[in-house]
């Protein structure tokens, strides 16, 4: 019963026990978020490292690649623990945009199968709409609907080709087929002329008749003109396409770039991407134009055997992958047509030696087959990554066996982990650094706790002289004051749990609050720090001198729970505290702990792991107890006259 | 019953000090008679607290031994048993009093009878402990302080408590180390006076003092001196 009272009173008439719940708190918080947010980081690497490249990848060793890949990305799809397997053609290229010569990696791929691996859709970043509106603000709502609904099948992305509207805008090709068409059709001009009559002469109908727009379509020195105002009258009236006797496209290959490809797209202070920059108003995206790509085509045999060859191609939109080093140096192109430029699709050969020397028929046709660099596997959820590497090389060598023209030693599988080897072993290296920092962190709390509970218990060493000179037991006295301690700890570390957790999952918006609300967050915490102090010199003058240490306690406990309550309600309460003489000293000053445009990911990590916690929890509270423990069982142990003496 | 209630024989008690040795008690025998009122008397520093201190089982001697109630010698008890002597059968008044600055008067006196009762047995026992606590609070004076914390209290009012709290369980000994040292001559008397009141009703004490003029108000004086006691 002594213990009860003895801890209810210690608890209620102390500054000590405050502070040392105090400390705790901070401790177990400091200590929550270091581990989440560091640990946060490392996990993200991974994971983004993972899904940048599905699980398992056969490879050929060669810049050649490998043929038959059709039989083999069959083989692996009925393979048990597959998901999806899908071919990839990879090739570096000399890129040319906006005037910008760049090396990327260019990857052919079939976009349907790839997104389901990588994600890849999702990680477009533009629609039709966004398009429409960059280029075409100056039109009406209604027709720049209609260009956005044209182009979102482009910008989309996911088939990576070009619609007919794409090609005739960006290429002069095939805007004169357009022209020649129109030559050609009365029915087309027909179509064609109200709205360009309205373009040219401003009259919907009768003055531009079918004899004017014939000469003015034959003019040859206005070639540029015809096809800038035929170009013009497509985006007024998209419709056109589908007239009868449109020319028919076929659909063109487009790719796909990482947004950071292009050196013009920038990031604002946020990380995030604008298709037109808030502050300039320029376009940033290169979605929607055309770039050049010039790639080197090796013979089957390996053998620098062609000139290189540039091709102009549509950009259809750009992906952000969250990883910063693909989205500067990835674009994606149509597997079919890399393989073509590469000279890597199926073709015939005829040996003209064995031909027939006069008709020139009959020669020996050599059939070489298409040919890739590589084959993603995508596992099935929950399957071991090593097994199925494994299994997947069972089965690449019994394909090699089955083909003559596949050597066994052409093909390696790799896992996502050794893929990424280089990165990951980084990021395992700095795992290391960061578990010594936690340690250290973790130690140095250890220690604080403990000295803190050493400290109060250790004040409290007469009193234990007194309770065993009037007779408690000496393992009373040190229950009592371990009770104490792990009272104290208990609530300091929930409250630090609590702390920890709030600002981890309110980190970005604590970060926004900082660097875009900085004046406007120190006025309010000055004024919640002023409202306290007010309170506590109120209560402590009203009270009298009774109790002012328990109100300077509480004091400084409503000033912690009022800044908590401000941090976590950063999201939901503080952007609605709108002080306007304080507007513009918050857009000068103002600090950024976080600088999303240096880093791989936009935002910080702000997931907690229970279980960490947990452990957190639980050092915590032992520390506590330990530190309490130590002069509680120093004093008990003593002759009661010898604690009485302490001072 | 004995008329022997406290026996010690042969007390030694040597501190060493910075490797000095100090003998502060050279071979102390003392008897305490059932019903006396004994004074010991010695001048400051002539070891009287160290022997209260060993008769009340907080110290323990560099050799002799206290026997108590013609049993054992108290410090070959062990852990509960020696609690229990030094909770309920021997009172001690301590010269610095040794309140516990964080309890009001009425719990300090109270945590004594608590400590004899574990948690579930206290309910059971609580008013009638509480009411020995405030009738012993009123003998001493202290009705109306009931509530106050020792840091609000005199010195003669602290002293006071002290003697509550030891005579909380009904000590068959009470010892009081100095119990008028740092108090004024009424606050003196009227301390004098409580314990004549107790001695009357048959309380054993044992009061160390330096003040022949009070330890004359005892039935028998022993005086302490070079680490031996000299009868009167
Ligand atoms: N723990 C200790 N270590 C060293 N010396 C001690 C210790 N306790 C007491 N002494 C010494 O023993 C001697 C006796 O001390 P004690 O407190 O018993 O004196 P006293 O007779 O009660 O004096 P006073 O009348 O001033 O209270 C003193 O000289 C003191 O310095
Ligand atoms: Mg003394």
């Amino acid at each position: 019963m002594y213990k009860l009272l003895l801890i209810s009173k210690y608890l209620r008439r102390k500054l000590a026990p405050l502070f040392a719940a105090v400390s705790v708190s901070f401790c177990t918080a400091m200590v929550i978020i270091v581990v989440s947010v560091m640990g946060g980081f490392l996990g993200l690497m991974r994971t983004t490292a993972k899904t940048l490249t599905g699980d398992v990848i056969v490879q050929s060793q060669f810049t050649t690649g490998f043929p038959h890949y059709d039989d083999l990305t069959e083989r692996l799809d009925n393979l048990e623990g597959v998901e999806l397997a899908t071919p990839v053609v990879e090739a570096f290229g000399l890129m040319r945009l906006s005037n910008n010569d760049q090396v990327v990696q260019v990857r052919g791929i079939r976009p349907g199968e790839m997104s389901r691996i990588i994600g890849y859709e999702g990680s477009l970043l533009w629609t039709g709409q966004d398009y429409a509106d960059a280029h075409y603000g100056d039109l009406d709502v209604a027709t720049r609907g209609k260009i956005a609904e044209r182009f979102d099948l482009m910008l989309a992305g996911k088939t990576l080709t070009q619609p007919a509207l794409m090609q005739v805008l960006l290429s002069d090709v095939a805007a004169n087929r357009l022209r020649s068409a129109l030559q050609e059709d009365a029915g087309l001009r027909d179509a064609f002329r109200p709205t360009l009559g309205a373009l040219l002469l401003g009259d919907r109908e009768g003055r531009l008749s079918d004899e004017l727009l014939r000469t003015w379509l034959a003019e040859p020195e206005a070639e540029e003109l015809v096809l800038l105002r035929l170009r013009g009258t497509l985006l007024l009236d998209p419709g056109l396409l589908d007239t009868p006797g449109f020319p028919a496209f076929d659909d063109a290959a487009a790719m796909v770039i990482g947004v950071a490809v292009n050196r013009y797209q920038r990031r604002d202070r946020e990380g995030q991407y604008h298709f037109v920059d808030p502050e300039t108003g320029y376009i940033n995206s290169a979605a929607g134009t055309r770039a050049s790509i010039t790639l080197v085509p090796f013979s089957p045999r390996g053998e620098l055997a062609f000139e290189p060859v540039r091709r102009e191609i549509g950009i259809a939109n750009e992906f952000k992958s969250g990883f910063y080093e693909t989205d500067q140096n990835v674009v994606y192109v149509p597997l079919g047509w890399l393989q073509e430029q590469l000279q890597m699709q199926r073709s015939e050969d005829i040996d003209a030696s064995t031909a027939d020397p006069f008709t020139g028929e009959g020669g020996t046709v050599s059939i070489t087959p298409a040919r890739v660099h590589q084959i993603v596997v995508k596992a099935e959820p929950g399957q071991d990554t090593d097994e199925l590497a494994a299994r997947v090389r069972r089965v690449v060598e019994a394909f090699s066996e089955d083909h003559d023209d596949v050597s066994s030693m052409a093909l390696t599988t790799i896992t996502w982990e050794q893929k990424h080897g280089a990165l990951l072993g980084a990021v395992q290296n700095e795992k290391g650094l960061v578990t010594f920092l936690f340690a250290i962190i973790s130690i140095v709390a250890i220690v604080m706790v403990a000295t803190t509970f050493y400290m109060i218990v250790l004040e409290k060493t007469r009193d234990i002289g007194v309770l065993r000179a009037i007779g408690a037991p000496a393992t009373g006295v040190l229950g009592l004051f371990l009770t104490y301690g792990l009272a104290i700890g208990v609530l300091g570390t929930g409250l630090g749990v609590w702390f920890g957790w709030a600002v981890v999952t309110n980190l970005n918006h604590i970060q926004d609050a900082l660097a875009n609300r900085m004046a406007t967050l120190v006025a309010v915490v000055a004024m919640a720090f002023f409202a306290a102090l007010a309170v506590t010199v109120a209560v402590a003058v009203l009270r009298r001198r009774r109790q002012r240490e328990f109100s300077i306690g509480a004091g400084v406990l409503l000033f912690f729970a009022v800044c908590v309550l401000l941090f976590t309600g950063v999201y939901y309460g503080f952007p609605s505290i709108d002080i306007p003489a304080l507007a513009s000293t918050d857009a000068r000053i103002g600090w950024r702990m976080w600088d999303p445009q240096t880093y791989y990911f936009e935002r910080i990590p702000d997931q907690v792991e229970w279980s960490e916690v947990l452990w957190i929890a639980v050092g915590a509270v032992v520390s506590s107890v330990v530190g309490a423990a130590i002069p509680a069982i120093i004093a008990a142990t003593l002759n009661p006259i010898e604690a009485l003496r302490y001072e | 019953m004995s008329e022997t209630i406290l026996h010690a024989t042969n007390l030694r008690r040597t501190f060493s000090e910075a490797g000095r040795e100090l003998h502060v008690l050279r071979g102390v025998d003392l008897t305490v008679r059932r019903g006396e009122w004994l004074s010991i008397l010695g001048r400051s520093g002539s070891g009287k607290s160290t022997l209260l201190h060993l008769i009340g089982g907080l110290d323990r001697p560099t050799s002799g031994r206290v026997v108590f109630n013609d049993e054992t010698d108290i410090f070959t008890l062990r852990g509960a048993k020696l609690d229990r002597y030094r909770n309920a059968h021997v009172g001690l008044v301590f010269q610095q009093y040794h309140l516990m600055p964080e309890l009001n008067a009425l719990e300090n006196v109270l945590i004594g009878a608590m400590l004899g009762r574990g948690l579930l047995a206290w309910p059971g026992h609580r008013r009638q402990a509480r009411e020995r606590a405030e009738q012993l609070l009123a003998r001493v004076g202290l009705s109306e302080r009931l509530t106050h914390r020792p840091n609000k209290l005199s010195g003669g009012e602290r002293q006071r408590v002290a003697i509550a709290r030891a005579l909380i369980n009904r000590p068959q000994v009470l010892l009081a180390d100095e119990p008028t040292g740092n108090l004024d001559i009424d606050t003196s008397a009227s301390i004098m006076e409580l314990f004549h009141d107790l001695h009357r009703e048959g309380q054993t004490l044992v009061m160390v003092t330096h003040d022949h003029a009070v330890a004359k108000t005892g039935d028998r004086t022993v005086t302490l001196s070079k680490g031996k006691l000299a009868g009167d």
